[in-house]
């Protein structure tokens, strides 16, 4: 990545992530257990609180749910028959068929919302998908007031620097 | 955002570039490092040209090994179009995939070769 090179190579790391509005990442990632959060502001429903805001626990190469369902595994019905025809990629279990891998927590639009990252991990421990987020220092805030409504919103999250889970 | 070469690193709609802020003459310090990404007017798979694409601020962050992560958000709230549907969302899919995170790397190595 140099000045002289307009277009550098990438390559796409996690899809299906509406729009990454806040991106963070502990100090020591990559190394394995340690996080690499990000806050998600999901689609539109008329309801204007709803669905709920996601914030992911992002490992490479997952698929994390749009446009084909938000919250934590409610279907998109108007690509119900993308889902059945088997052309998006099916790996959770039990009800967790179409993202690979659930928020680690959706949060409501009705309200400011401050969590810390050992609740996060309860969440993440509870739900069996992985240790990404172990060793995590990581404070989010999410403001879910969703943007390009008649509220104005932004939702970041912050390092906590020197918090380690026991 | 401060890079791992300690400039300051912004984002447009389709760039990153960045600049020393404490040079005596800051802008002629800038550098555009990553172009064409997917800005405000694009151009969907099917060959629908979108004006005004839903998601355009590239936030991003670097990890440790000065990795870059962009996000490149969708191009619409829902991507839906005209029932019925029966394809996957094709503006999110492929190798300039949007609503996904891009990871550009390295880009320590340019820094360091300086």
């Amino acid at each position: 990545m140099k000045p002289s090179d307009p277009d550098p190579p990438h390559t796409v790391y996690a899809r299906g992530l509406r729009n990454s509005m806040a991106l963070v990442l502990h100090p020591n990632f990559p190394d394995t257990g340690y996080a690499f959060l990000q806050g998600e502001n999901g689609r539109d429903l008329p309801d204007i609180f709803k669905p709920n805001e996601e914030i992911n626990a992002i490992e490479q190469g997952k698929h994390y749910g749009w446009p084909y369902c938000y919250d934590l595994s409610t279907t998109s019905l108007e690509f119900k028959l993308v889902l059945q025809s088997g052309s998006v990629r099916r790996t959770g279990g039990e009800d967790d068929r179409q993202h690979e891998l659930k928020p680690l927590v959706a949060i409501s639009r009705a309200a400011s919302t401050a969590f810390s990252a050992d609740a996060a991990e309860r969440r993440r421990s509870a739900s069996g998908a992985g240790r990404r987020d172990r060793g995590g220092i990581l404070l989010a805030c999410i403001w879910p007031l969703h943007g390009f409504r008649h509220l104005w919103h932004r939702q970041s999250v912050f390092e906590r620097s020197g918090y380690r889970f026991a | 955002m401060i890079g791992p070469d300690k400039k300051l690193y912004a984002s447009t709609a389709e760039t990153i570039f960045r600049f020393d802020p404490l040079a005596e003459n800051p802008r002629s310090t800038v550098e555009t490092i990553i172009r064409h990404m997917p800005g405000r007017r694009i151009t969907l798979p099917d060959g629908t040209r979108l004006d005004e694409s839903a998601h355009p601020l590239k936030q991003f962050v670097f990890d440790r090994n000065g990795r870059l992560f962009v996000n490149v958000g969708s191009h619409s709230d829902d991507c839906i179009t005209p029932s019925p549907i029966t394809k996957p969302c094709a503006a999110a899919e492929g190798a300039s995939a949007m609503a996904s995170i891009w990871l550009f790397a390295p880009p320590l190595a340019a820094a360091s070769r300086r």
